[in-house]
This record gives C-alpha cells, structure tokens and sequence, in this order.
C-alpha cells in the first residue's frame, strides 16, 4: 500500500480544507512568529543571553509567570464555584449573572484597568478598607494578580459551565445509592470528570494572563525589579529602539509560554487515552 | 425484605405522575413494574429507592416507615438503564466503589474489599476485566458490572431501572435469566421496571401492570396473561383484536367460548369490548355454523413458523389480525383475496361499567 498522509475517510475537501488551515494559520500565527525569531537572532549568542538573563528581565519573568500562576490557581476554586452555580441552579437573574461573566472579554482592557486602579486606590472604594487592614493593592504585585484574575476569569468559567451541566445526573444518583456522603461523591464522582476541563480553564486562563498589558500597567505602578511586567519590558525596549533585544524578550516568553502550554496538552492527551480507549 | 406503598402521589408540574398507589411487596419476591412509558413506573422505583420525594404517602419497610430516609440510609441497590459507571475507575474500584466510601468505622479493610471484590466479579462471571475501564467492555459487560456494583453493599432490595433496555435483543435474552437465577441464589427482594411485557412475564414472580400514575393489575404472569383486569391490562400483553357492539343475553347463554370477567349488571344493550388474541382464531374454507365470520384474506406474512394474516370483515374499517401455524396456513391451499371464514376460540369481554369510568373509553 503506497504512503498516504490523509486516512481514507468519507468527509470531502481534506485537500481544500488542510490547505486552507495550513495557509491561514501560517499567515497569522508561524510568519509573525517566524519574524519574531529572525528579527532576535541578529543578536550574537552571548548578547542574546546578556539580554535575556539581564537582572531586570528576570526580575519580570518572576512577577509575570508567578503572578499569571497565583491568578489561574485562584480562578481555579473561584472559576469553578461560578460555573458550578450556573450549571447546577435555576434562580432568578441568572441570565444577567450569565452575561456578567463575559464581560472581561468584552471590555477594553484599559478600561478595566482604570476601573480596577480607582477601585483599589488608597482612596477606592476597596482600596480604603483594604489599606486599613495592612493589604496594599494598586501598585504593588497584589494589584497585578488581581488585574489578572479579572481578565482570566471567563475562560475558566466558559470551559468547566457546560462539562458540569453535560454530566450525567445517574453518576451522582449512583454514587449517593452506594452508601457515599455528598462530599465523598464530590471528591470521588464529579471532580475527576471535571479535572479535564479545569486543567484546560487554568491553561488558557494561565495563557491569557502571561499576555495581559493593558490593564496590568494601569495598577501595578511599574516599577523595574518589583511591579514592572514582561509585556511592559518589551514595549520599553521598543520605545528605546532596541529591537533585537525585545524580540529576544518576548521569544523567550513565548518558549516558556509553549512549553507549559504543552505540558498541559500532554497531561489531557494522557488522561483521555486512559479512560476511554 | 417486605415492601408496603401506601397511597403515594407524585406529581411533576400538571402531570400526575402516580396517583394514590398501593402495593405490597412480600420479602424474597422478583416483581416486574409494567406499563408504557409515562405510566409512572420508574417514578414508583425512585421513590422506593429514596432518589425521588413522594408528594403524600408512605413507603413501609418491614413495618418501618422509611419515607424519610435519604438514599444512602436505605440500602438499596439501583441498577441505571444506561449503567452510570464511574468512566474514570476501573472495573475492579467500580464495584469497590461502596465498599471504599463507608464510614471508617465500618469501613472493610484492604484484604476484605479486594476478596470481596473478587468475588462479586467472579459473581457476574467478569473476574477476568477488573483492570479494564468501562469505555473498554460492550454494553451487557457494563450492566453486570453496574449490578455487581449495585449488590457489593449487600443491599436487602434490589431495584433495577429498565436494566436490559439499552442491550441487544440476544444480550437481553441472556441477561434476563440470568438475573432470574442470580436472584433466587441471593435471596434477595428485587423490583424491576420494564415497558417489555415478555421481559416482566417471563422474569418474574409478579407482574404489576401501571397506567396513568395508576396500577391497573397485580398479579403473577399466568393471572395477568389469562384473567386481565381491564381492557388496557388485555390490549398491553400483547397484539389483540378488538370488537366493540352490544352484549346480547343470548350470546351468554350460547358462549361456550366466551368468557365474561364482568358479569354484573348485563342488560340487553350493554356496550362491551371483545378482544380476540391473533392465535385464538379457527381459519376454514365453509362456515360449519352461525360463529363463523365470513373474511377476506388481504395480506399474508410469514415469520418462521407462524404466517401473520390480514383479513378483512365486511362494515369494519380495521383489518382481522390472525396467526396460524406455517403448516395450518399451506395446507388450507389459498392465496391473498380468497374468501374465508373465521371462528373465534376464545373472546375475551369487557362490559362498559358506568361506576369504572378507568377503562370505559378503551378501545377504538
């Protein structure tokens, strides 16, 4: 039998339809990105290397990655609490509570950040209480993590709400005739079928923080070593002309960014392949 | 474990789900819940297994009132018609599911869960797939893998939801013996729910015919078969042919075959339902008498050793459903259009009783 890339299959247009993606996904997603790696390699190695570990650069790496994980991990409980009050409850103004969600998707991300900044002022409406008790926000990698908690939200609430509403109401009745408390069939039932969907929420969340600027800049303060973030670094070097060495930033960000996503991808391929052959 | 209903109502929204049903169920029976679908069958399994609330009512067991009881304090055993197995455990912490999740007093210990697992697998006679997921095992795997679930915490009532109805015709066949001998080897009280009116008749100790919310009849298959309460009891087990005109005295007097489940009240002109079974007809060339129905034969159809016959009477709209044996059908030397005669063996009647207004607009 000769080589044959495409399985025989009874849906039309492979050729036209795989060309198309390929096309389409090399103009928007690789030449850009093509760019991106031609444009950092006009830095010798050691340049490349002096930029990229440069204490500055580091120092941003720390509080963009550390800060995008902190805020997926906590839209982790509260994305998950939303979606499961969505799924599971009929009440009134749930259609509104439905749409409120979306609304960090829809918002221009500079408009969100001075919403979040005046909020969270010394003088805002939460900022005041807050600074009473000891905990600063705007200006601080607080504030950063809460900016990215704002914007990240939806993808975790959109990608657990219909795996919850899916599931099978029998698993929960079989599991409750077994003999097993509600938090056991928790534990035992609905998590496991829900952890796909939350390692995909907490990816794209995750993923979507790493990229986040123009909310961040308003709150975080920018200050170089404590507040100041990766995307931020990038826009400076720009402004300072120094080109190749943005690029080499951002290259840099987007390997970490690609190999995490990765890793994710490789964890859900493992876990379907184990459950359902 | 004997089961007693008292008066249980139900309702979903406008829809009367069951409506006042009593019943009882003596320990160490297998009883079938019969009817069609929206007769509230599956609604009476789920409150007796405490997954739905009655609205009024009571559910006895063993003379205790369990009405209140949640789900995990009835020790019951439920078997889903689409198996609800956990996809993401094994076959083996399938069935260890209720084991592992008892409290940590009576929780069994390492040892205990995995002979006892064992054992239920070997039960089922599925000890070989312990290792596999349930994704991997065809749909009959599943159901005895869902029951050996069901019966690993010792349940004193089993209650099975449909439980052959996603399966295929031979599977179902197989499976439903089975149970019959699982059953009377455990000892235990099982209920089941069926719209398959050979599956209850053939599987169980006592049918219980449902309709509308109501129950219809209870009785043992042979009762249910040869002595139906109503006409919908009569029309549900099986294909049947319907007359409907007066009963006249002198039919009863005449009606060697005829038998009469209601004989209260015959005046002259009472309305009355006969029913004749397919196979309840005498086919011949002449009339030897004034029984014999003069038909003509308009579709013949043969299914292993039985040929289903249409037959049209004249000044009536429904065709004669008949079935004779292969042998019977050759040997009479006709074709479709020859003109017939039909007797009835046994006709079946039901008076219309203005007091039982339940069945008096059956028919058609």
């Amino acid at each position: 039998m000769p080589f044959s890339f495409k399985k025989r299959s009874v849906l039309p247009g492979f050729g036209l339809t795989f060309g198309y993606t390929l096309f389409y996904l090399s103009l928007i997603v690789l030449i850009p990105i093509g760019a991106l790696f031609l444009k950092s390699s006009t830095l010798t190695g050691s340049e490349f290397w002096a930029t990229v570990t440069a204490p500055r650069v580091l120092a941003s790496y720390r509080i963009t990655f550390g800060a995008a994980f902190i805020a997926a991990f906590f839209n982790l409980f509260a994305g998950l609490l939303i979606a499961w009050v969505l799924a599971r409850y009929e009440f009134k103004g749930k259609s509104i509570l439905d749409a409120l969600v979306d609304l960090p998707f829809a918002l221009p991300t500079a408009v969100a950040g001075i919403a979040l900044t005046t909020v969270f002022s010394v003088n805002g409406w939460l900022g005041k209480p807050l600074n009473a008790l000891g905990i600063h926000v705007s200006y601080t990698p607080i504030g950063i993590i809460v900016a990215m908690i704002f914007i990240s939200l939806p993808f975790m609430v959109r990608t657990v709400q219909p795996v919850l509403e899916d599931l099978e109401k029998e698993l929960e009745e079989a599991s409750a005739t077994l003999g097993a408390t509600r938090l056991q069939t928790f534990r035992r039932v609905i998590l496991p079928v829900l952890t796909p969907s939350l390692f995909t929420g907490f990816a794209l969340g995750f993923a979507r923080a790493l990229g986040e600027y123009g909310s961040i800049v308003f709150i975080a303060g920018n200050m170089p070593m404590k507040t100041e973030i990766t995307p931020l670094l990038i826009i400076t070097k720009l402004e300072q002309y120094q080109y190749a060495e943005a690029t080499a930033i951002a290259a840099v960000t987007l390997i970490i960014s690609f190999v995490l996503l990765l890793f994710i991808n490789w964890v859900q391929w493992h876990n379907r392949r184990k459950y359902s052959l | 474990m004997s089961i007693k209903i008292e008066n249980v109502r139900k309702s979903f929204g406008n829809f009367h789900a069951l409506d006042g049903v009593n019943l009882e169920i003596p320990s160490g029976e297998l009883v079938a819940l019969l009817g069609p679908s929206g007769s509230g069958k599956t609604t009476l399994l789920r409150i007796l297994a405490g997954l739905e609330a009655a609205d009024s009512g009571r559910i006895l067991v063993e003379g205790r009132d369990t009405t209140e009881d949640h789900v995990r304090e009835r020790q019951v055993g439920f078997v889903f018609q689409h198996y609800a197995l956990f996809r993401h455990l094994t076959i083996f912490e399938n069935v260890a599911y209720g084991l592992r999740v008892k409290p940590r007093a009576t929780r069994p210990d390492k040892d205990y869960i995995h002979s006892r697992v064992t054992e239920l697998l070997k039960l089922v006679q599925l000890d070989w797939l312990g290792d596999r997921y349930p994704a991997q095992l065809s749909g009959g795997q599943r159901q005895r893998i869902a029951l050996a679930r069901a019966l690993a915490v010792e349940p004193r009532l089993l209650l099975l939801d449909e439980p052959f109805g996603a399966l295929d015709a031979k599977v179902r066949l197989e499976l439903r013996h089975w149970l019959r001998r699982l059953h009377d080897d455990l000892g235990i009280t099982s209920v089941f729910v069926t719209h398959d009116q050979e599956e209850a008749m053939e599987v169980s100790d006592r049918v219980v015919i449902l309709n509308a919310g109501q129950i219809e009849q209870v009785g043992t298959p042979e009762e249910v078969y040869d002595a139906p309460a109503t006409p919908f009891v009569h029309e549900f087990l099986g294909l049947t042919n319907l007359f409907t005109g007066h009963l006249r005295q002198e039919v009863l007097a005449a009606g060697r075959n005829v038998k009469v489940t209601e004989e209260t009240a015959l005046d002259d002109k009472q309305g009355a339902h006969a029913y004749v079974r397919p196979y309840d007809f005498e086919v011949s060339l002449q009339a030897d008498g004034e029984d014999y129905i003069p038909a003509e034969l308009r579709f013949a159809q043969t299914i292993g050793n039985i040929v289903r016959l249409q037959f049209i009477i004249p000044g009536r709209e429904e065709p004669v459903r008949v079935e004779l044996e292969k042998t019977k059908f050759r040997a009479l030397r006709v074709g479709i259009g020859a003109k017939l005669f039909l007797k009835p063996r046994h006709v079946q009647i039901f008076v219309k009783d203005r007091k039982d207004a339940a069945w008096a607009g059956t028919g058609s």
